[in-house]
């Protein structure tokens, strides 16, 4: 297992630096002053104002700063090196008194003692994670008593699709993935396109699918209460071809909307 | 009242008959002693020795009967009056000691006042209800302090499918209906089968989509604390004309087996 996460770290050390190049992160908007959390968490979560927030996975740290920005004390934790320098260089130059660690999520009691009042995880985090009852162990841990776990990440039912063009040039939407967990991960070779455009990430990697129960009950066999599920018909990135971005930033089906839930959130008490 | 409830009032009415004869439910099998309960339930639930026992959305009530044969002491409540007095009938010749009320959901506590151990609902029920806000409230009505909620039921990701035939005379899937609720309901008024085989259902039937989110929602709303959600990758009837029926009993595609759920079920406590 430790080799799957060394290969993961490798992966997104050599995507770091593309990403902080690329429109999507959109890192100097960040620089001046830009919140890059998404309205649904900033709703959900509601006010942070003097809160310590735990935010798992948080790559090169801009959703971890914005949090600061909207009043948290936060620490933001990574598996790759690369992602955290970055992190660690933006909060100099901004003077935002984010902390950061570099651990893999599995690791992190060795290293962090505390406790807090928010555990966050965002967008495009638990398919890098092998064990979502070990993970969720790990945000029981760190969360004080009455403290709030919140996650808002990629729906499993939406991970079933894949869009097949038909002759005419439509595109349809074809179940072709397990919506079912995957124990050993799916491997990829490395060679595709960054989800950020059109550079190629060369360097392989492993990801897991989790199903909707398999999170919820990892969550309530660490002790956690679910105070509520939500899912959404958005997506934050062009997930199929036949999406659009609409003013608020989020992506939905042409057709067809609502057929599908591409995000969840959930947020649990200890 | 509801209209569109009058309106599956009446179609379970015309239902019921075609469901107690020959191409039905196995009422022969079962006034020999049948447990007609799927070995998921039995499991799930486990002993039910001695506990009252609440069944809402009961049909004719040889679910309910069978958790009277394995110890408990049932009450059956449906909207049919046909599927009632066909319940008592049964319950009178066989003896077994079960209450049953006809009374849809929401008006049940015009009729019933005390509480219970178990209130338990199965194998297609939710769909007939517009409104699982008030839904979770009445079965949290009925709960003792203490006592358990239990659900088995369609996966609201597997009700996305329909199939097509292909070129092949075989069949292929495809992603058609919404996931998301829709609080209008769908009115289905042609003539169509009985999903217990050939004969033809003339009434008008309404149903409704439930997201799990808002299934576990309402739940959590009614003060009831989510145990666990399980999901699984096979139906109890053919939802769709590739499914082949397993040795247990169980429908499965055969091609995409595994890939997307088709039921879950839910434990929940008061």
């Amino acid at each position: 297992m430790n080799e799957k996460f060394d290969i993961i770290r490798r992966n997104w050390n050599e995507r770091t630096p593309i990403h902080a190049a690329s429109d999507f992160y959109d890192v100097e908007s960040f620089r001046s002053g830009k919140i890059t959390l998404t309205d649904i968490e900033i709703e959900e979560i509601g006010s942070v104002t003097r809160k310590t927030l735990l935010h798992l996975q948080c790559h090169f740290g801009m959703d971890t700063m914005s949090w600061a920005r909207l009043g948290a004390d936060v620490t933001g934790v990574d598996i790759s090196d690369v992602a955290i320098d970055l992190a660690n260089e933006l909060n100099d130059e901004l003077g935002l008194s984010a902390r950061f660690i570099r651990s893999n999520v599995y690791d992190l009691p060795k290293i962090l003692a505390q406790q807090f009042d928010i555990v966050y995880t965002a967008i495009g985090a638990l398919c890098w994670l092998p064990d979502m009852t070990a993970w969720a162990q790990v945000v029981a841990r760190f969360l004080k008593p009455g403290g709030m776990f919140y996650i808002l990440d990629g729906h499993p039912t939406s991970h079933i699709f894949e869009s097949i063009p038909a002759s005419d040039g439509s595109q349809s939407l074809k179940p072709i993935h397990s919506y079912f967990s995957n124990m050993e991960g799916i491997y990829d070779a490395g060679g595709g396109c960054a989800y950020t455009g059109s550079d190629v990430i060369e360097s392989p990697s492993y990801e897991w699918q989790h199903s909707m129960s398999e999170i919820v009950n990892a969550i309530i066999d660490a002790g956690l209460t679910i105070e509520k599920l939500n899912e959404f018909p958005v997506s934050g990135y062009r997930a199929h071809p036949q999406m659009i971005r609409h003013d608020d930033g989020w992506w939905r089906l042409t057709e067809n909307h609502g057929t599908i839930p591409f995000l969840y959130s959930i947020k649990a008490t200890k | 009242m509801d209209q569109r409830i009058e309106i599956n009032r009446r179609n379970w009415n015309e239902r019921t008959p075609i469901h107690v004869g020959p191409d039905g439910y196995d009422v022969d099998g079962f006034k020999a002693g049948r447990i007609t309960l799927r070995d998921i339930e039995i499991e799930e639930l486990g002993s039910v020795v001695g506990k009252s026992l609440l069944h809402l959305q009961c049909h004719f009530g040889m679910d309910t009967m069978s958790w009277a044969r394995l110890g408990a002491e049932v009450t059956g409540v449906d909207l049919s009056d046909a599927s009632i007095d066909v319940a008592k009938q049964l319950n009178a010749e066989l003896a077994l000691g079960a209450r049953f009320l006809r009374s849809n959901v929401y008006d049940l506590p015009d009729v019933l006042q005390e509480q219970f151990d178990i209130v338990y609902t199965a194998i297609g029920a939710l769909c007939w209800l517009p409104d699982l806000t008030n839904w979770a409230q009445i079965v949290a009505r009925y709960l003792k302090r203490g006592g358990t909620f239990y659900m088995l039921d369609e996966h609201p990701t597997g009700r996305i499918f329909a199939s097509v035939q292909n070129a092949d005379g075989g069949y292929d899937l495809e992603t058609e209906n919404q996931y998301f609720p829709n609080p209008d309901g769908l009115l289905d008024d042609g003539e169509r089968n009985s999903y217990t085989g050939s004969d033809t259902i003339k009434t008008p039937v309404y149903e409704w989509q439930h997201s799990m989110s808002e299934i576990v929602n309402a739940l959590i709303g009614a003060d009831l604390k989510i145990e666990y959600v399980h999901e699984y990758p096979f139906s109890f009837f053919q939802a769709l004309p590739q499914m082949r029926q397993r040795i247990d009993g169980w429908w499965e595609l055969d091609e995409y087996s595994g890939n997307i759920p088709f039921m879950l079920s839910i434990k929940a406590s008061i």
